[in-house]
Order: C-alpha cells, then structure tokens, then sequence
C-alpha cells in the first residue's frame, strides 16, 4: 500500500481541526492535528508531515512564531496558512517567513484542495 | 511874680514884641522861631506858660502843642496858641491841649490879648479857661488863607491816610515832619522822632548805607531801590529823597515804602524757580519749554542740551534767553496749540551712524490770562528698547500662535489616527471573532456537501454557503475600511490617485465596456490626504457606478478643478440615477438598491465616512433616469477637527 501523504493542521477551534481533518482524510491523507504552537512543533519533530495548515492567531506561540521554528525544524515542511486576519502585505510578509500559501477564512475547500495538489503534484 | 514864659513863632517881630512886653512885666521870657528849635530847649526846661504860633514851616504849632502836652515835664504848663488863620480856619484848640487861643491881629490887640492870657494864668482858677478864640471879631477874612488852607486839608488828608511813609528833614538833617504811615515804619514815637537826625533812625548796615547816600555829592535824584533797600525797623525798605526849597531853607521829603512782602514774595518765587530748575535738571529725559509763536526754546534742561539737535549751544544758566528754535519735529507744538490739549506721539529718529531710535514725545500746553497757548512743554522719552521688546513680544507670541497652530492640528490627526487605529483594532478583533465561527460552519457545510445528500440538502447548504460568503463580504468590509494602519496625511496627486486606482479595475471596466472619461483641471493642487482611504473612495464610487449602468452608453465622467481652499472633483455616471425619496439615505450604511446579496450597502458609507475624515463635503445629483453626479469637495490643507463642517453637502 502506498504510504499516504501526511498533513498537520494547527488551530485553536478544535471543532474546526476536525472538520478539516475529515475532509481531508476523505482526500486521502493521513491527517494529524493540534490545536496550540506547542504541540505542532512536536509533531513535526516527530512525524515530519509533509504539509501543514497553520492558524495565525492561537494562544500561546503563535503563528509567526510556528513559521519560524518549523523552518530549521522541517525546511521542506509545505506551509499553507489558513487565516482570518488580513492585513495589507501579509503575503508578503509570510512569503518572508517561509509560508508558501494564504487562505483566508471562511475557507473554501476547494481552493485549499487545489493548493495540496498543487504541492502534492511535486511529490508523485 | 515873674513866671517863666517861652514863645515860639517863626515872626521875629512877633517874637520880639511879646518879649518885650513880657519882660517888662518881669518875666522871665524865652523864645524859639520853629518847633526844633523849641523842642530843643524844651527838652530841659520847663517853663509855666508856653505861646506857640500855630502856623510855622517845619513842625507845625499843632503838632507842637500835641507833643508838648505829651512831655511828662510839660504836664501843668499854661499853653497858649497864636492863631494867624482864625478867621479862615475853625480850631478847637482844646482838642490840641491848649488852654486859650489868640488871634493874630494888629499888635496892639495882640498885647492887650497876652497881658489877659498871662493874668488868666495867674488867677489859681483853671476853670476860667475861655473856650472861644480871643480877639476873633478883630480879624477879617482872607480869600487867599481860606483856599491856601483848604489845600492843605487835602493834603492832609492824604499824607494822613496814605500807606507809604513820608518824613522830611530839614538841611541839618533833623527831622521835622512824619506822617502816621512813616511813624508806624520808624517806630519811634513823635515826639522824640521830630528833631532826630534823619539818619539816626537806621541802624547797623543800614545806617552806613543812608548815611554814605547822603554824603555822596554825585548821585541825583538819592535813592535805596527795592531791589537793594535797607532794614528800617525790623522791614526792608525802598527810600526816595526830593530836595524842596521851602521857608525855613531847603529841606528834603522822603518817601519811605514798605518792600517787605514784596522781596519775601520774590525770594518765595526764585526759591521754587530753584527748586523747579533742579527738577528740571535731574529728569534724565529731554525737557524744553519753547514760546508758542516760533517754539523759540526758553527753557531746557541738559538731557535736552545733549540729545536734541542744535540744542549743543543753548546756554542753560540764562534761562529766559531766546537761544534758538526748537528742533523737529514740529507737529507736537502744532497740535497743542491747535487744539488746546496735551499731545502725544511717537517719533523715529535717524541716528547720525544710521541707527534708528523711537521717541515718545509728550507736548502740554501752558495758557495765557486769556486762555490762548503762550507756551508748550515737551518731553521725550526713548522708547526704542521697549518697540525692541514689544516687537519681540508679538514675533514670539506669532511664533508661538503658529507652533500652537501646528500642535494642535498634529494633535486632530494623532486624536483621528488613534481614534481609527482603536476602531481597526476592535473591528479586526471583531470580525477575526465572526469569521471564525463563520469559517467552521461553512468547512461542516462543505463536508456535507461531500458525502451523497438529496439534492434539496444540497440545495439547502448552497444556499448556507452563499450566506456564510455575503456575511463575510460584510465582514470585510467593515474590516477593510477601519484598517489597522494609521490615518497617514501627505501630499496626494488626485489625478494620479485616480488614473492608479482606475488601472486596478480596468480590468473590470473593460469587460462591462465602461468607458472612463477625464476632464482634469491643468493646475490642481495636491491635497493633504490618506492616500490609501482615498483609493478606497474612488475604488468604491468606480464600483458603485458600474453596478447602476447596467445598458446603453456606460461612461463614467471625472472632473476636477481647484475651489475655494481645496479642489473640487465631480464623479458622475450614465447609470440608472436615484430615486428624489433615496437621495438623502444612500450615504447610510446598509442602505442598498441592489438586490438582496448584491452589495454590502456599506461602499457609499465609507465613502462619506472618509471624505468627512478629511473634513470634506460630498452630495449627490441625481435624476431617475439620468444618471447620478457625485460632488466631493476636499480641502487642500487639513484643519482642526472642530472647524470641519458637515460633511454632507448642499
């Protein structure tokens, strides 16, 4: 069996991390889940998905500082931020930081889909 | 018995024929021709009965009966007067002292009237004494003694009742006449004083001046002035000697005046004119008095002398003397003598290096009995140091008007800057708060929509998606107009603005064939502005007009042109225009005439909200039908808050 493809969600609204982790697990990914900047650092360390989606606004670490941990953690960890802030020159901004991707919320699953297989056309 | 019996009469046969007749009849008989003569020999004799002639040059017989029945020795002395003017002239010769009187007649009378006066003297019987003129009926008057007399009554009465003192003495200086006035000046009383030496009666420094006067061959006519006169018991006075050539040789008349008061009055005047003068003298300013006719300076103190000009010469210890005319400026003595009244005004002078000093000159007028302007006081005060601080004083208080000016308008925009960075903040707080439960029931709605539903659920939650996707848009809105950055003014290029954010929708424009006209003024200033929420203005009036041309000829009209102290630009489209009863509410927020899910109702809004930040006007003018114009007006030049007007437009 193809070993499947591993994505992170990070978000404080657990409620929306299980959500996105059954539609995703729909897709076909092995979908992991945290919900503070902590606890996704440990499971990059440790499970080293391939792609993460990352909460800007959470508790504790937030998500710049996520962003900037993960990089010397997992370089070729692919970042889609998924965010309800906007603010001028935020993509640049994360551009800066390492993230590849900004969705705004409310999400809209096919946009984040077409973003995964974007990436994920890389991997197959 | 002999008695002693002294005759006085200036007649030499008069006196030698009573002589004779008393002498034979034993008496002892001594005689004297004027009244020195006789008080000479009064002073220490006594004799029992005295004859004096009444009329006699020098002293008179009146005055000599008075002062002979004043002399303590002379009390019981049988006194008798020979009257050559009885007919003409009545005499209460008891009011003199006397106790009988004779009338001069013939001589035989007048012996036959003596031997009665001495028998009458004789007889131990005062009683007797006759009260009427013996031997009147015998004389006749004469015309000529009656106006000669009468004469001298006004004489008299004048010398008896005038104030200057008048004393004669005769050529051996004795004095033989005093009127009263002279009597109260020499205080000495009569009696002793008739028959002193003239100069005696001075004393002291005085006594050396009269005495050298007189002596003097050269001096005529003799006089002590008032303004050296002499000390006269215990008075300063004046003394004017007239020689008269008169009977009993020449004698002198002097007339005495009291200058007393008059020399303390002067000495009182020159005593504050000293004390004026010093006054004067210490005023540090510039003082000069001049005559009202050619302002000829008549007075001036030194401080005048050494900053006025062509003052150098004028020679202060001689005040009075007309030295020279006044210097400039002439209009203070002009308008006080027209006027009647004080003047003041200030004077800028040009120094001799080129430096300029301003002078407050003060000009008083000094009038005249008849109330005309007979001279002008004037002074001047250098003022230059206080112009320096008063100017100081306004650049500095300019200065600080327009620092105060500038902090206050920077504190309007901090107080605005602040004031939309708070509502950012709550705003992005609120609508990061919204989206995210927005943003999980659409990820559960869209799961749904996974799994195999029945199309009237998938129907249903479409139908959630839409509406989650309109409250968003609202929510973004909101959002985007409250932006976090800060309210930044600078100088912003409209037209450049515009032709920027028109770019950005070309794209659009071009699909919905909207074309774009500009009529752009040549010389429109830049305004103070935030450039972002003005893009924001033209992004949502852009949007709002596409959305109302719907067919036919879509232009959207830009025009602009400099107004009053700001620019003026008019936004107009050929879109389906405005109703007359929604006019006044679609700058509401939430007011839309698009269908339901079309729009936010929030673009004009925030439109109006950015133009009154920039404490603009904005109104519309629409027809139904004919399109709708947008009048913005925004000013060059951001004022305080409180001196922004409304907003909203006529």
């Amino acid at each position: 069996m193809k070993k499947k493809i591993k994505i992170l969600v990070v978000d404080d609204e657990y409620v929306f991390c299980r959500s996105l982790k059954s539609f995703l697990e729909k897709l076909g990914f092995e979908t992991l889940v945290a919900t503070n900047g902590e606890h996704a650092l440990d499971i990059v360390k440790e499970e080293k998905p391939a792609i993460m989606t990352l909460d800007i606004r959470m508790p504790g670490l937030n998500g710049y500082d996520v962003l900037q941990k993960v990089k010397r953690l997992h370089p070729d960890l692919f970042i889609i931020v998924v965010t309800a802030i906007d603010v001028p020159n935020m993509e640049e901004m994360l551009d800066h930081s390492g993230a590849h991707a900004l969705l705004h919320k409310p999400i809209d699953l096919q946009k984040l889909s077409d973003t995964i297989y974007g990436f994920v056309g890389h991997l197959l | 018995m002999g008695k002693k019996i002294f005759v006085v009469d200036n007649h030499p046969m008069v006196l030698r024929l009573i002589a004779n007749l008393l002498e034979k009849d034993g008496h002892e008989v001594r005689t004297a021709k004027d009244g020195l003569g006789a008080l000479d020999i009064l002073k220490s004799y006594a004799p029992d009965i005295i004859f004096v002639d009444l009329v006699m040059p020098n002293i008179s017989g009146e005055k000599l009966c008075r002062i002979i029945r004043n002399m303590p020795h002379l009390q019981g002395v049988f006194l008798v007067i020979l009257s050559a003017i009885a007919a003409e002239e009545e005499l209460d010769f008891a009011a003199l002292g006397a106790d009988a009187c004779i009338a001069k007649g013939n001589m035989s009378n007048l012996a036959r009237h003596v031997a009665r006066v001495i028998e009458m003297a004789n007889s131990a019987n005062s009683q007797e004494t006759p009260r009427d003129i013996m031997g009147l009926d015998e004389v006749a008057t004469r015309e000529i003694t009656r106006e000669l007399l009468s004469s001298r009554k006004h004489f008299e009465v004048i010398l008896g009742n005038m104030s200057e003192g008048i004393l004669e003495f005769a050529a051996n200086m004795k004095i033989i006449f005093v009127n009263p006035a002279a009597l109260v000046l020499v205080g000495i009383p009569e009696e002793i004083l008739l028959g002193t030496e003239f100069a005696d009666i001075f004393c002291g420094q005085s006594l050396e001046t009269v005495t050298a006067l007189l002596k003097d061959p050269g001096v005529r006519p003799r006089k002590i002035s008032a303004e050296a006169p002499v000390l006269l018991n215990g008075r300063q006075v004046s003394l004017q000697f007239l020689p008269v050539a008169g009977e009993g040789g020449n004698s002198t008349i002097v007339i005495i005046h009291d200058v007393t008061t008059r020399k303390q009055a002067e000495e009182k005047i020159s005593e504050q004119n000293r004390f004026l003068s010093k006054l004067i003298e210490s005023l540090p300013h510039p003082f000069i008095v001049v005559e009202s006719e050619e302002y000829q300076v008549l007075l001036a103190n030194s401080s005048a002398q050494r900053q006025l000009i062509g003052l150098a010469d004028y020679p202060r210890h001689v005040p009075g003397t007309v030295a020279c005319k006044a210097p400039l400026p002439y209009m203070p003595f002009e308008r006080v003598r027209q006027d009647k009244e004080s003047f003041l005004m200030e004077y800028v002078e040009q120094g001799t290096a080129g430096q300029e000093t301003t002078h407050e000159i003060h000009a008083h007028p000094i009038f005249d009995k008849e109330g005309r302007v007979s001279q002008i006081i004037e002074y001047r005060l250098d003022i230059t140091e206080r112009k320096k601080a008063e100017q100081a004083l306004r650049d500095s208080k300019d200065a600080l008007q327009k620092a105060l000016d500038n902090l206050q308008v920077a504190q309007q925009v901090a107080i605005r800057q602040e004031k939309l960075a708070s509502i950012g903040t709550l705003a992005s707080g609120v609508a990061h708060e919204i989206l995210n439960p927005l943003n999980i029931i659409g990820t559960l709605a869209q799961v749904m929509q996974l799994e195999k539903i029945p199309a009237s659920m998938r129907k249903n939650l479409d139908e959630m998606l839409a509406q989650i996707k309109r409250a968003t848009k609202i929510t973004n809105s909101l959002r985007t107009f409250s932006h976090q950055h800060a309210f930044e003014v600078r100088p912003v290029d409209v037209h450049a603005l515009f032709d920027k954010t028109a770019a950005l929708l070309e794209h659009d424009l071009n699909l919905d064939n909207v074309r774009v006209e500009r009529h752009y003024a040549h010389d429109l200033p830049r305004i103070e502005a935030d450039e972002d929420q003005l893009a924001q203005v033209f992004l949502n009036l852009v949007s709002n007009a596409r959305d109302a041309m719907s067919s036919g000829n879509k232009r959207i009209i830009v025009e602009t042109r400099p107004k009053d102290d700001g620019i003026e630009i008019r936004f107009g489209d050929t879109g389906a225009g405005i109703d007359p009863g929604e006019i006044d509410k679609i700058f509401d927020p939430f007011f839309t005439t698009k269908d339901p899910g079309r729009g936010t109702g929030l673009g004009l809004w925030i439109v109006y909200s950015i133009i009154e930040n920039h404490c603009g006007t904005i109104r519309v003018e629409s027809e139904k039908g004919k399109g709708a114009w947008f009048v913005i007006f925004l000013p060059t030049h951001l004022p305080r808050r409180e001196e922004c007007g409304p907003a909203k437009g006529k």
